[in-house]
């Protein structure tokens, strides 16, 4: 089919329709968010800690220490769970025992919204520790 | 000469009505003295939340303290509340609102008015 030029022009001027003035698309780069969950837990004890996922993305939960009431750093294995936070506590869906590592023992790919971490005694905890749980996420 | 008509996106109405089903649950404990206590649950899809502080008991006995009431977000280890109301118990509704999807939590908290720990029960109705 050939286009006479006139026939051209008026095409090219004709707008685009279908909405509001045209913006420039959003970023798609996230914010990263680093939140440090820390407290004191006792035999058969478990806490929990709620954040806010502002989009899709990948959460990444490590547990960065357990130290003795007396300052000692411990290998205690303990539940770590990550889930939704559901009546009075964390309805975890996934979970892992682990030791203190610098090295992210939960790596999950979440959709926008409020979830949370979970550290329980898994059975090794023979007196009160302080924890801390680092969670970075969009 | 030419032109092209245009339209943008349809205008939503300024009025939300929810037809969808509702529905209840209980959060009920012990406030200790200066105490708190939050219950979360998940809203899954826009409605009507309302909450109820259904009883409050001191000493095995009903209460007319007031408490501190809140609708809000689990938020680190506690919940942030959006809106709270310090009520005595009763059967109507003491905070009501619409809320988009999400997770939401109902917070208790005694602000100095009870004497000895309390039995509480508080009614959560939400969409379904």
């Amino acid at each position: 089919m050939r286009l006479s030029l006139s026939t051209l022009v008026v095409m090219l001027a004709v707008p685009a329709c279908g909405g509001a003035t045209p913006t420039e698309p959003a970023s798609t780069t996230p914010t990263i968010v680093t939140e440090v969950f820390s407290g004191t837990m006792t035999t058969g004890g478990s806490s929990f800690y709620s954040f806010a996922v502002s989009q899709a993305g990948t959460v990444s939960v490590m547990l960065a220490s357990i130290i003795s009431g007396s300052g000692q750093p411990l290998a205690t294995v303990v539940r770590l769970g990550v889930g939704v936070p559901s009546g009075t506590g964390c309805g975890v869906t996934t979970t892992v025992n682990a030791t203190p590592a610098l090295a992210s023992q939960i790596t999950n790919v979440m959709s926008a919204g409020t979830y949370c971490v979970e550290l329980s005694d898994a059975g090794s905890v023979t007196d009160s520790v302080n924890f801390s749980v680092r969670i970075v996420h969009p | 000469m030419f032109f092209a008509a245009c339209s943008g996106p349809d205008p939503t109405s300024p009025s939300f009505t929810y037809t969808g089903s509702l529905s209840a649950e209980n959060f009920a404990g012990t406030l200790v003295l200066g105490g708190t206590g939050f219950y979360s649950f998940t809203v899954p899809r826009e409605g009507p939340i309302s909450m109820t502080l259904l009883d409050l008991q001191e000493d095995g006995a009903s209460s007319a303290a007031a408490i501190s009431l809140g609708l809000g977000v689990p938020v680190g280890t506690g919940c942030s509340a959006s809106t709270a109301s310090t009520v005595p118990a009763g059967s109507t509704p003491q905070i009501i609102g619409t809320y988009s999807a999400g997770v939401y939590c109902a917070r208790v908290e005694d602000v100095g008015n009870l004497s000895v720990p309390a039995r509480f029960t508080v009614h959560i109705v939400r969409p379904q």
